[in-house]
């Protein structure tokens, strides 16, 4: 398959997955967006390397979680030769806002990023390919982190967001 | 409060490319990709480019090999050899950042990331020991055939020539561990510690 087209297919089947992994890394929207766009530019830079062993969903999101984690180290001058620095504006950004305005939920979500900042890399990296709903097996592929202990984090960290959201609206937290 | 709630909450934004906005996506797409064939043009420039400035530098030391004539001919032909491995050495230094493969599971991205930061790898040593000596010997021996035709005894300008390339190799050392230990060395503590993170020590 050509490169261009492969890119193409693999962009909107995973285009929001992959901005709201990188969403799960980065607090503030400008860094997010760095962080979406330095995925795409590493994703067409590691296709040849791609040889179809896992599913492409599961090499894409390896990509998008390793991108982060080397925390956007990338060469500057690169990102501007890129559509002259302006690369981001130039593909669509999902939109994952949510149209719910209940306070609570809202509370929620301003909690949950919070306990996510809080979580150290590889828990953070767990929960954000949990909310896309990604099998252990996947998650355990994509971290190299054994199945059973990404079944163990997983449990852990669930334990410690329903505890601290107990304390949270106890007023203890 | 589950974690998963918010796995609705995340599933719950739909697609990008929908209705009406389809073909503006692909208009947007086609223009990312087309920057993206733009910029691996430009990188396939450059290496192009820098094949070019040594391959002359080669031919411009074998030309001077070719036409020196007497004693210095083997200082440039050693010369000649040492540029050979540097030009390779620089390479392999472009290679080593251009194969970095992000499609690896987390753990094994870290471990050889943690290998690329490390100060001087053992094939960064296997491949710059045998380049300097050829470049010293080789420089070596062209002063020496060159003060031979002013002097009888060289030993004092080899000696100076000597000690001023030992301590250009020992100032390049430390300019380059202090610039490892400036921009390299934080981001290598950052990965151990992530990887001890993924392993299970963090």
């Amino acid at each position: 398959m050509d490169k261009g087209q492969f890119f193409r297919e693999v962009l909107n089947e995973n285009q929001k997955r992959i901005y709201r992994i990188c969403c799960c890394y980065f607090n503030d929207e400008a860094e997010r967006k760095d962080a979406y766009q330095e995925s795409l530019v590493r994703i067409w830079e590691n296709i040849h390397l791609f040889r179809g062993q896992s599913k492409a969903s599961t090499w894409v999101y390896r990509v998008v979680v390793n991108t982060c984690l080397s925390g956007l180290r990338s060469d500057k001058r690169r990102k501007k030769l890129i559509d002259g620095g302006k690369g981001v504006d130039n593909i669509n950004l999902p939109d994952i806002s949510s149209d719910d305005t209940d306070q609570v939920a809202e509370e929620k979500l301003v909690f949950f990023h919070r306990f996510l900042q809080n979580l150290n890399h590889v828990d953070r990296t767990l929960v954000s390919l949990y909310l896309e709903e990604l099998s252990t097996k996947e998650m355990a592929e994509i971290t190299g982190v054994s199945e059973a202990n990404v079944r163990v984090k997983i449990f852990r960290i669930k334990e410690q967001i329903k505890k601290q959201w107990e304390e949270h609206r106890n007023g203890i937290g | 409060m589950e974690l998963d709630d918010f796995k609705k909450r995340a599933q719950g934004a739909g697609p990008v490319s929908a209705g009406s906005e389809n073909t503006n996506t692909d208009i947007k797409t086609d223009a990312f990709i087309e920057n993206l064939k733009a910029t691996d043009l430009k990188e396939r420039k450059k290496v192009f480019l820098l094949i070019l400035f040594f391959g002359m530098f080669v031919v411009i030391y074998a030309g001077s090999f070719i036409s020196k004539q007497g004693t210095g001919k083997e200082g440039y032909s050693i010369l000649i050899l040492g540029f050979c491995l540097a030009m390779g050495y620089l390479f392999y230094g472009l290679l080593k950042y251009k194969k970095v493969d992000y499609g690896e599971p987390a753990v094994g991205f870290l471990k050889h990331a943690l290998a690329r930061y490390r100060f001087i790898s053992p094939v960064d040593l296997i491949i710059t020991t045998p380049m300097l000596l050829l470049f010293i010997t080789g420089g070596y021996l062209i002063v020496q055939s060159s003060f031979l035709k002013y002097m009888e005894n060289t030993r004092i300008p080899v000696a100076i020539y000597l000690v001023i390339m030992l301590a250009a190799v020992a100032i390049g050392y430390w300019a380059s561990y202090k610039n490892w230990k400036r921009h390299k060395k934080p981001l290598q503590e950052e990965i151990m510690k992530r990887l001890k993170e993924f392993e299970g020590q963090g």
